[in-house]
C-alpha cells in the first residue's frame, strides 16, 4: 500500500513538470532511436526507451509500465521490417492510446526512411526464409543510414508537434553532420581489411559489415532462433578454419557457446559487440557506439594471428 | 490507482475466469494422480499447432486450431487407455514421458522453421498484461460453455476421479469408464489449450494445482474445497497483479510466486491449528 501511494505521488510529480514545459513525449523502442530524438528535439520532447541496450529488442516481455508510459506518449518510433512485431503491436494496444496506433502520424517506423537489405524475394518458402521476410531490421548500425533516419525521425516530430517543426528539421541536419564528419574516420579504421571474412552470429551487424566491404562468410545461427545443428556447426568450422578466417561477432544477448566452440576449432575469436547505444562500457550516443563497433573491429581484424 | 484498474481490468477479470473451471479440474488432476497432465496436454496442443505452421506453412487461423486439438485429443485417448492398466503402469509416468516426447518433437519440428523462437513464445507464454476485454469475453464464452458440460458430467467424473484413486481394484475394467475417462481428458485438453495461450504455462499450472492442494489441508467435501480453492485464486490473483504493478515485473511469473507464497503462509496456519487440536482426533 506504502508503495503504491509512493508511486501515484511519483506519476503525479513527474505530470506537472511536463505540463508546465509542454514537452511532447515520445517512446522509442530502442536506445538508439531514444539517442537520436533526444538530439533532434532537445528539450521540446521527452524520451524514454522500453528496451535497454544490453537487451534482444526481438523479444521483450510485457511489464505494466509500459503500457502506461505508452498510454502518456504522443508518439512511438519504431525500427519496423517487423523487428518488434513480437511484443509492440499488442503493448501499443494494451495501452488504450489512440494517438499512437499505427497508421496514425503518432506511430513512425525508421525503416521506411532507408533501403533494407536482405529482402526476402520471389515466393517466401517460410521453412527457408528469413525471420524479417521483409528485410533485414538491423539497419541502424550503418552510419550512412543516420541521415535519412534523423531526417525522418524529424518529419515524424513535427507532426506530432508543429510548433517546433523548424527547430526539429535543423536538429537532424546538425545530427546528420556531427555523423557526416565522422565517416571518412570510421572508413579510414576499416579500410585495411576490406574484404576480409568474418562469421556472424545473427545476421545483426550485415549493415555496419557491408558498408566496410567486410564479407560474412557464414552465420552461426542459421535459422533464428533455433540452435545450430551438428552439421551446420562442423560445416561453419571448417569454412573458418580452411579460409583463415579470425573474427566471429557476436551479440551480448546471445549465449555464445556455439561461437566459442567454432572459434576454438577453427583458429578464430569471439568479439562481442554492441548492438545498441548503452550496450558495453561508455558506449552513450549514437556516435559512440559506431566508434566503439569501428574500433573493436579494427582492433580485431589488426591482431597478429 | 485508477491506471491501475485500467490496465489490469482485463487481467484480473481473465484470472478470474480461468480460476473458475481451474479451481475445480485441480482437484481432479490431484486426485487422478497426474499432477503434470496439464503441462503434457498444453505441450502436445503446441506440438500439433507447430506441425501446421511449419509443414503445412501458415500463419495462423482455424487450421492450427485444429492441428493443436487433434493432438491434444490423441493425448486424452492415450491417458484414457494408459488408465486401464493402472496396476501395472504408472500413470504419471506416462504422462511425464508424453511431456518430454512432446517437447522434443516440436523442438524437432520447429528446427526447419525459421520462426522456431517465436512459435514457442506464442504457444507457451501466453502474456497475461496483454489481455484485452475482446479476448476476456471470448475467453468466457468459451468457459461458460466448458462449465456448462463439467455440470452435466459432473457425476460421472467425480466417480471416476475419486474412484479409482481410492480404490486401485480393477474399477476400470470396462470400456465405457475408458470412453469417459477420454471424454474428461479431452474437455480438460481443450479448456487447457485456452488457458495457456492466454496466460502461459505456469500461471494455468499454478491455478490447478496450488488451490486445489491449500484446499485440502482446511477441507474435506468437494464443495468446501471448491470454495477454498476459489478464495485463494483470487487472493493469488490479486496479490500477483499488485505486485507486478508496484514492482513493474512481468504479471504471469508475480502471480505464480504469490500462488507459492500463500501455500506457505496456508500451510503454517494449518500446522498450528493441527497442534491445537487433540492428536488422533480424526
Amino acid at each position: 500500500m506504502k508503495r503504491t501511494l509512493i508511486r501515484v505521488v511519483l506519476c503525479v510529480a513527474t505530470l506537472l513538470p511536463a505540463a508546465a514545459s509542454a514537452a511532447i513525449r515520445v517512446v522509442a523502442t530502442t536506445t538508439d532511436l531514444a539517442d537520436m530524438v533526444e538530439q533532434i528535439g532537445g528539450d521540446n520532447v521527452r524520451v524514454e526507451a522500453i528496451c535497454d541496450g544490453a537487451q534482444d529488442p526481438h523479444f521483450v516481455q510485457a511489464r505494466p509500465s509500459y503500457m502506461v508510459t505508452l498510454s502518456r506518449a504522443d508518439l512511438v518510433v519504431a525500427v519496423g521490417l517487423e523487428l518488434e512485431v513480437g511484443w509492440l503491436p499488442s503493448l501499443v494496444a494494451g495501452s488504450r492510446n489512440p494517438r499512437i496506433a499505427p497508421g496514425t502520424s503518432g506511430y513512425f517506423e525508421v525503416a521506411t526512411t532507408i533501403t533494407p537489405i536482405g529482402v526476402a524475394t520471389g515466393d517466401v518458402d517460410r521453412r527457408a526464409g528469413d525471420i524479417h521476410p521483409r528485410g533485414n531490421p538491423h539497419f541502424w548500425l550503418d552510419p550512412d543510414s543516420a541521415a535519412p533516419m534523423a531526417r525522418g525521425i524529424a518529419e515524424a516530430l513535427a507532426g506530432a508537434d508543429p510548433d517546433h517543426a523548424a527547430s526539429y528539421r535543423a536538429g537532424a541536419e546538425a545530427f546528420a553532420s556531427r555523423v557526416e564528419a565522422r565517416l571518412d574516420d570510421w572508413q579510414a579504421a576499416l579500410a585495411p581489411y576490406a574484404g576480409a571474412e568474418v562469421v556472424s552470429y545473427h545476421q545483426t551487424f550485415d549493415y555496419l559489415l557491408a558498408r566496410y566491404g567486410l564479407v560474412v562468410a557464414g552465420v552461426v545461427e542459421d535459422r533464428p532462433g533455433i540452435q545450430p545443428s551438428p552439421a551446420h556447426v562442423a560445416e561453419l568450422t571448417r569454412i573458418v578454419r580452411d579460409r583463415g578466417i579470425r573474427v566471429i561477432v557476436h551479440e551480448p544477448y546471445f549465449d555464445r557457446a556455439v561461437s566459442d566452440r567454432v572459434a576454438a576449432d577453427g583458429g578464430a575469436r569471439v568479439v562481442v559487440l554492441p548492438t545498441s547505444v548503452g550496450g558495453a562500457r561508455g558506449v552513450d550516443d549514437y556516435i559512440g557506439l559506431i566508434d566503439h563497433l569501428v574500433n573493436e573491429l579494427a582492433a580485431a581484424l589488426g591482431e597478429p594471428s | 490507482m485508477s491506471d491501475a484498474i485500467l490496465f489490469l481490468g482485463p487481467a484480473f477479470v481473465l484470472c478470474l475466469v480461468v480460476a473458475s473451471l481451474h479451481v475445480y479440474l485441480g482437484m481432479h488432476v490431484l486426485a487422478r494422480e497426474v499432477i503434470f497432465v496439464d503441462l503434457a496436454l498444453a505441450q502436445l496442443a503446441a506440438f500439433g499447432a507447430t506441425v501446421v505452421t511449419t509443414v503445412g506453412d501458415v500463419e495462423a487461423g482455424p487450421v492450427v486450431g485444429v492441428g493443436a486439438f487433434v493432438t491434444s485429443l490423441a493425448g486424452a485417448a492415450l491417458f484414457a487407455v494408459a488408465g486401464r492398466a493402472r496396476e501395472r503402469l504408472s500413470l504419471e509416468a506416462v504422462v511425464g514421458i508424453v511431456y518430454a516426447m512432446a517437447t522434443a518433437a516440436m523442438l524437432l519440428v520447429l528446427s526447419r522453421s525459421p520462426h522456431g523462437a517465436e512459435h514457442m513464445n506464442e504457444l507457451l507464454a501466453g502474456e497475461l498484461l496483454l489481455a484485452s476485454w475482446p479476448m476476456v469475453a471470448r475467453i468466457a464464452a468459451l468457459y461458460a460453455v466448458l462449465g456448462a458440460a463439467q455440470v452435466a458430467l459432473r457425476r460421472r467424473f467425480v466417480a471416476l476421479s475419486w474412484g479409482s484413486a481410492a480404490g486401485h481394484s480393477g474399477s476400470r475394467g470396462s470400456w465405457a469408464d475408458t470412453a469417459w475417462d477420454f471424454g474428461f481428458y479431452a474437455l480438460f485438453a481443450i479448456t487447457i489449450t485456452i488457458s495457456v495461450q492466454a496466460i502461459g504455462v505456469l500461471p494455468v499450472f499454478s491455478f490447478l494445482i496450488v488451490p486445489a492442494v491449500v484446499s485440502q489441508l482446511f477441507a474435506t467435501s468437494l464443495a468446501a474445497r471448491m470454495v477454498v480453492g476459489w478464495t485463494v485464486a483470487i487472493v493469488a490473483s490479486l496479490a500477483g497483479l499488485a505486485g507486478s504493478w508496484t514492482l513493474d515485473v512481468p504479471a504471469g511469473a508475480s502471480i505464480v510466486v504469490a500462488f507459492g507464497l500463500l501455500l506457505a503462509a496456508a500451510s503454517v496456519v494449518a500446522l498450528v491449528r493441527r497442534r491445537h487440536v487433540p492428536m488422533f482426533s480424526g
